[in-house]
């Protein structure tokens, strides 16, 4: 199973599709202690609906929470680094600590660090997409749309594409 | 924090909320700075100069009010086309 490390602006997209337990079962998802504060502490703070989403994930072990040590790579690329907050920095130490396949995350700013440093990564868009095969295209096409309001709308439309087959954009 | 001069425009603008909104001038001038805090933030955050979980910080918010305050304004901080680019092709090797 492909191992996945979320940040918290990969997590809500995701969850916002209404397709997260879908696609948190296809893979192996973790993130760190920061995001789930982030996501479900502070979200359910401001009663949040995604917050108690993501919670009842934690809950039922779809989704991994993992404490996590500094590492040496990570140190090396956040060194000096001021654009990031806590959640995408312990995420990157997180993805070196599990050796994980990639990062999901459509975040700018932290997409432009792991562009830079060469860590793989996938949007959510491009995830919801590519597990199309296991969640079924006709529910992957309504998760897409509900993300429209998060995602630009030539992307969504290129997804969308993509998904009735299309092609690429 | 410097202290700082206020001119005479926006001196009125302070007491124009001052009046309206019921509260002395410190709570005024802090809630327009705020104010002004919280429109450069997203911006920094729209143009991808800072990350979500770093304009929350900075505006000591959550991740979600950062979010619902970006759709609100129209502001969707994706990813460049080499990005994207790069998405597609990790995504295509590993799922």
């Amino acid at each position: 199973m492909v191992n996945l490390v979320f940040d918290s602006d990969g997590l809500i997209k995701i969850a916002k599709s209404g397709l997260h337990r879908e696609v948190l079962q296809v893979v192996e998802a973790s993130i760190t202690e920061e995001v789930e504060r982030e996501t479900v502490v502070e979200g359910k703070r401001n009663m949040y609906e995604d917050a108690y989403r993501l919670e009842e994930l934690i809950e039922d072990g779809t989704l991994s929470v993992r404490a996590v040590e500094r590492s040496a790579n990570g140190e090396d690329i956040l060194r000096d680094r001021r654009s990031l907050g806590e959640g995408e920095r312990s995420a990157l130490h997180l993805y070196f600590e599990t050796s994980a396949d990639a990062i999901v995350s459509d975040d700018r700013a932290f997409l432009s660090v792991l562009e830079e440093n060469d860590v793989p990564f996938i949007r959510p868009v491009d995830l919801l997409v590519k597990l199309s095969k296991d969640i079924g295209e006709k529910e992957s096409l309504k998760g897409l749309k509900r993300m429209g309001d998060y995602v630009r709308e030539k992307e969504l439309r290129d997804a969308v594409k993509t998904l009735e087959g299309r092609g690429d954009a | 924090m410097p202290e700082v001069d206020i001119p005479p425009n926006l001196d009125e603008a302070l007491r124009l909320r001052v009046e309206r909104e019921h509260v002395d001038e410190e709570t005024a001038a802090r809630e327009l700075l705020y104010q002004g805090v919280e429109d450069y933030v997203l911006d920094l955050y729209g143009e991808g100069e800072i990350s979500l979980s770093k304009a929350a910080e900075l505006l000591d918010t959550s991740v979600h009010d950062i979010l619902r305050k970006s759709r609100k304004r129209g502001i969707k901080p994706t990813a460049t086309e080499e990005q994207v680019r790069r998405s597609r092709e990790t995504a295509e090797e590993l799922l």
